[in-house]
């Protein structure tokens, strides 16, 4: 560090980017450089500007004023085509590739090799050369003739990696690019992306996972409310959220150094809200068991495909429960259906908000009252009085900020649309909540918000099944973590055995 | 070094199984039924099973062969088109206007054929650049169109010769109608270009996931606009060969070939959903359901209930399909 | 006034519509001297009322999403429209039940349809296509192409032949109070908020509880017994049960409702809405009657109709959305 190195000239250089949408200002005057083989993290609350930023590099966003270059040339996309032509490529939170079509398709389309003419393919040049593509990135040639939409989202993400390093990508940008994964498949990717780094790629990640810094990047860039706030080269978590400016910032330490769960006094004896005695479904896991008391948060852990959301689905009666029995509340239940469940106590938070859980074309009071129509309804005539009310308890509870509940749901941060899922829940009164990955893509302060209330809700007695990738939270939240590898519940741990390494451990089935 | 794909390989490979075999059941079901189809009408009629009276079926079935051949692209795409029927009415009308004039019949050909682009063109643009559900757009054209035919019809019917002989299964070559033999070439060629050449992947790619075609680089729009005039071409073609079959253009001609056009496509088991399919499966598709009219009459059905069979048979080959769909996923994991 | 407000109501397209409905009146009462006369009026609202109830079952269905659409209402009300005819001249009962036994056949030709959507998960375009095809063919087959009538009794024409007030009595107890009914049904009512949670996302809408399902398939057993009501009331109106009784009216109920707002793609669209549309249309039809054009001609316009209403609407999401 005190040998004086002439830094190469950045590959991408940034400067003075500002967007306003609509007369918000997204970006105001922001500086960014990243050199060839380089990995920056960008780190930010939500609606520091991340994503917003990413975009303009990708194409997707033109600036208002702000310049960019790339290798020393002027860099102007107009379209994402032209940022990917350009060398510059993107791979989203979510996996956009063609489900219907081999990997093999996807890693070609739009550049394939052809005769000249009629555009007639040259199967076995795309083939060869595809192969030979999956094999520097250590990825397993059997993958080219499987279709796409039956890969995991794992897969389909390496996927999508490959066909941008076939695209020749001199900058790669990864937005979330863990938050569907869990900690072992994330091992993957870094080791991918590494391996990418070392032969002069620059990549840049938008995270907020906390407990991946250190093998993420080099370089932390944070931005605020569309600024510069500063960047270091050391995963300083402390630093990082004094400098993210969090009002979780106090709170931050508490996620950031917490390894012990809270501890629990006196419910020890208290009979089990839910017990699950050796159930399994179909293709998906078998032989589990657990129990979770009144007032508990009990994680489950697992690599994706082990079956956790499944789990879940099972008890909550959307996926078939093939074996074993389950007791809710001391009399055994046969899961039916979601409306079923939710009428008898028991409610789930969808692991995918967008796909699962938002009503999109609703306002944040009628999302609220969602599932608990009947509760707000008699003789199935709906109370508008009773609406309002649930509404400003639950918003009011749960610290939701929204423009005022005729607001379209969308319209809020990712952090608020999820709480506004929670309350929903919540204004259910169940016993037992199951939150499937709750504060996934979320802000760090809203999720020591949603943490606390978590916390809480436990407190008042309510028995929760915690399903969660994401370590820190698991660690910080559950008693008791059972760990799922291939739909199997290999260990247990609860209190100060609950380490990340036994976790990880148990999850990739080493121990087992 | 041992990666999650192969760790989760051992379960996921007994559930790929299984679903290959359904895949495969759904893919020989067509011609299961096919077979059926012959054995039963060949056993409730003696004239079933001839040359002459299978291409009979075969040549009179050409107009429909040309429209679901374009209509499969269209579907692939993930749009649909409602308004080829009227389509070819007002093409056929203007044929027969044209052969009544003395316009030398290559050249009717081609104003038939370029009149079928042109109104192609118009759906693909309300389709591909003003984003109107296709549904909605073509249902729309097809309204103006039954309009336009119904005012050129003018209460008169109008009665014509064939274009050309090739086109009306007069003419000949190695014993079959040369208008089978361009239909087939049609087919083969379609197909080709869908499976073998690089606009033919796009073409799925669309279906598939439109943004996705957009950040390879594909020029969607011109991906649809080329797929919709390549059937309004066809249908062009199809106006010609109506006329030589039926001979005649009145105020609804051609409405009936529509739905059996599409009936053809999902039939044969392309999904409306888009992203998949094949020409083959549409020419299965509408030898059913071509089979299935031509042995119903023989059979000695009454005319009425051949909408009937018809009609039941689309819904029983498309429930048969959902089932095993569904079967199928139930087999595999997560929400449905 | 505050500038959201007046933003939503420039986007509502309810209100594109009424200043429409009054610029198509104004003009029509210019181009022909016998537009306002009261008979013309009243000719008017009553072709309105048989479309009317289909749109109304159109955009229940359609507000339901997962492509949900019913092209078999045309040939539903075709066929049950036969069955009234038999059953009131046929079979001799009056006409009052039979007009029961048509709602109630309409009825279940529409969970027909419901159950293999619902049930076998197949797309609703597909389905209903073919029930078109089957239903139209049934309708042919039960009344051997022949015309039915002569069931003008027990007052039955009251339905299509008589006035409330100088307002056709199947415009003023059946047309509106359906609409009324529905409306409320979709504002007030769980079920209705049911419907619009589904049409918004169907996956959230199953795990918060609603019966996916049955939502489906009752919103298509209405429409096929709007269908039936339909062809309830143009019997009593023209005296005649044909077999080609609803041919074409699907294509009519679609655009009415997408006009009316209805999103194609579901969770978006008001029942009042559609009602405007259904005005809108009845005038632009007596118009076009007035001024000679023939009924063929009016699938025309309306076919432009429906695609300048969906331009209309895609611009204006256009600017909705941040670039």
């Amino acid at each position: 560090m005190n040998t004086t190195v002439e830094k190469p000239p950045p590959l991408l250089s940034v400067r003075g980017v500002s967007k306003s949408f609509a007369g918000t200002r997204a970006l105001s005057d922001v500086d960014f450089e990243i050199r060839h083989g380089e990995r920056v993290a960008v780190m930010g609350e939500n609606g520091a500007g991340k994503s917003t930023l990413m975009k303009v590099f990708a194409g997707v966003h033109r600036p208002d004023s702000g310049s960019m270059t790339l290798s020393g040339e002027d860099y102007a996309p107009r379209t994402p085509v032209d940022a990917i032509r350009a060398g510059v490529s993107t791979v989203y939170q979510e996996p956009a590739g063609f489900g219907h079509l081999t990997v093999l398709e996807n890693l070609v389309m739009g550049r394939q090799l052809v005769y000249r003419g009629l555009g007639v393919l040259r199967r076995r040049a795309m083939r060869a050369e595809s192969a030979d593509l999956l094999d520097r990135l250590g990825l397993p040639a059997g993958l080219l003739d499987r279709r796409m939409g039956q890969l995991s989202l794992a897969d389909q993400q390496q996927v999508l990696i490959a066909r941008a390093v076939s695209d020749e990508a001199r900058v790669l940008i990864l937005d979330e690019p863990t938050s569907i994964l869990t900690a072992a498949e994330s091992g993957r990717l870094f080791e991918l992306v590494d391996g990418l780094s070392a032969a002069g790629t620059a990549i840049c990640y938008i995270t907020h996972r906390f407990d991946e810094l250190e093998h993420v990047a080099e370089r932390f860039v944070v931005l605020k409310d569309g600024r510069n706030a500063g960047e270091i080269d050391r995963p300083d978590r402390e630093r990082l959220l004094r400098m993210m400016g969090s009002a979780g910032g106090a709170g931050g330490a508490a996620s950031s150094t917490a390894t012990l769960p809270p501890e629990r006094t006196g419910r020890d004896d208290s009979p089990p809200v839910l017990t699950v005695r050796g159930i399994g479904s179909p293709g998906s896991f078998e032989g589990v068991s657990f129990e979770i008391e009144a007032g508990r948060i009990v994680g489950l852990y697992g690599l994706v495909g082990a079956g956790r959301s499944e789990v879940a689905l099972t008890i909550f009666g959307e996926m078939p429960l093939a074996a074993g029995s389950i007791t809710y509340r001391g009399a055994t239940f046969t899961p039916r259906s979601a409306r079923d469940s939710l009428e008898r106590g028991i409610a789930y938070l969808p692991e995918d908000r967008k796909s699962q859980g938002v009503f999109p074309f609703m306002t944040v009071g009628q999302n609220l009252v969602a599932a608990a129509l009947r509760r707000v309804s008699r003789r199935g005539l709906l109370s508008a009085r009773a609406e309002r009310t649930l509404v400003s308890t639950w918003a009011g509870r749960l610290s939701i900020k929204s423009g005022g509940s005729g607001t379209l749901l969308p319209a809020l941060s990712g952090g608020n649309q999820q709480k506004v899922l929670l309350a929903r829940l919540i204004a259910t009164e169940p016993h037992l909540l199951m939150l499937d990955e709750p504060t996934r893509g979320i802000d760090v302060a809203t999720k020591q918000e949603i943490h606390r209330d978590i916390r809480a809700l436990a407190e008042r007695g309510l028995a929760v099944l915690l399903i969660s990738s994401e370590l820190t939270e698991l660690l910080e939240l559950s008693e008791v973590v059972h760990v799922l590898h291939e739909g199997r519940v290999t260990r247990t741990l609860t209190g100060s055995s609950i380490t990340e390494e036994s976790v990880l451990r148990a999850a990739v089935g080493v121990d087992a | 070094m041992s990666t999650v794909a192969e760790h989760a390989a051992p379960v996921a490979e007994h559930r790929a199984t299984l679903a290959r075999v359904l895949v495969a059941v759904r893919r020989y079901l067509l011609p299961l039924l096919l077979v059926v189809e012959f054995v039963v009408f060949t056993a409730l009629s003696p004239q079933f099973l001839t040359a002459q009276n299978l291409l009979n079926v075969v040549t009179n079935a050409s107009d429909l062969a040309l429209i679901a051949a374009g209509l499969t692209l269209v579907v692939i795409l993930g749009g649909i088109d409602v308004s080829t029927g009227f389509a070819v009415g007002v093409l056929a009308w203007i044929v027969g206007t044209l052969l009544g004039g003395a316009v030398p019949p290559a050249l009717v050909l081609a104003v038939a054929i370029g009149g079928g682009v042109a109104i192609g063109l118009i759906n693909g643009a309300l389709v591909a650049r003003l984003s109107i559900p296709s549904i909605v757009a073509t249902l729309g054209t097809s309204a103006i169109l039954q309009t336009v035919l119904f005012l050129l019809w003018g209460s008169r019917d109008l009665f014509s010769p064939p274009v050309l002989p090739a086109l009306s299964g007069q003419a000949r070559l190695l014993g079959l109608p040369v208008l089978v033999l361009i239909v087939l070439a049609v087919y083969a060629v379609l197909q080709f270009v869908l499976s073998a050449t690089r606009f033919g992947r796009s073409v799925f790619a669309v279906g598939s996931n439109r943004d996705a075609a957009v950040l390879a680089g594909i020029d969607v729009t011109r991906v649809r606009l080329i797929c919709y005039a390549v059937l309004g071409g066809l249908v062009g073609v199809a106006a010609c060969t109506y006329i030589g079959r039926v001979g005649v253009v009145q105020a609804s001609s051609g409405n009936e070939l529509t739905l059996l056009a599409i009936a053809a496509v999902v039939v044969g088991g392309t999904s409306i959903l888009g992203g998949e399919g094949s020409l083959i499966r549409t020419l299965g598709g509408l030898l059913f359901i071509t089979v299935l009219q031509n042995g119903v009459v023989l059979a000695g059905v009454p005319p009425l209930w051949n909408g009937l069979m018809v009609g039941l048979v689309i819904l029983l080959a498309v429930s048969i399909d959902g089932l095993v769909v569904l079967v199928e996923a139930r087999r595999s994991r997560g929400l449905s | 006034m505050n500038r959201l407000v007046l933003n939503r109501l420039i986007t509502d397209r309810r209100v594109a519509l009424l200043v429409l409905i009054v610029v198509a009146f104004v003009v029509m009462s210019l181009i022909s001297p016998y537009f306002l006369r009261i008979e013309n009026l009243l000719s008017m609202l009553q072709y309105s009322a048989v479309v009317g109830l289909l749109a109304l079952g159109q955009t229940l269905v359609i507000l339901s999403g997962g492509g949900g659409i019913d092209l078999s209402i045309g040939s539903t009300m075709s066929l049950t429209s036969v069955l009234f005819g038999l059953v009131a001249v046929n079979a001799g009962l009056t006409p009052w039940v039979a007009a029961l036994v048509a709602i109630a056949a309409g009825a279940v030709l529409g969970a027909i349809n419901g159950v293999l959507i619902t049930l076998l998960n197949l797309p609703p375009l597909i389905v209903t296509l073919g029930t078109l095809y089957l239903y139209a063919s049934a309708a042919l087959v039960l009344s051997g192409g022949v015309d039915i009538n002569g069931f003008d009794r027990d007052g039955f024409s009251v339905i299509g032949q008589t006035s409330v007030v100088g307002i056709p009595f199947q415009v003023l107890v059946i047309l509106v109070p359906a609409y009324l009914l529905v409306a409320l049904l979709m504002s007030r009512a769980r079920f209705g908020r049911e419907v619009y949670q589904l049409g918004s996302s169907a996956l959230a809408a199953r795990l918060s509880g609603v019966d996916v399902r049955a939502v489906r398939l009752r919103l298509y057993a209405v429409s096929g017994a709007l269908a039936g009501l339909g062809a309830v009331v143009s019997a009593s109106w023209l005296l005649n049960a044909k077999s080609t009784a609803g041919t074409g009216l699907e294509l009519q109920a679609i655009t009415i409702a997408v006009l009316g707002g209805t999103a194609i793609t579901g969770g978006v669209g008001r029942v009042s809405g559609t009602f405007l549309a259904l005005v809108l249309v009845a005038i632009l039809n007596s118009g076009m009657v007035l001024a000679g054009v023939g009924s063929t001609v009016q699938i025309g316009l309306l076919g432009a109709v429906l695609i300048v209403s969906m331009l209309v609407r895609s611009r204006a999401r256009a600017k909705e959305t941040v670039s």
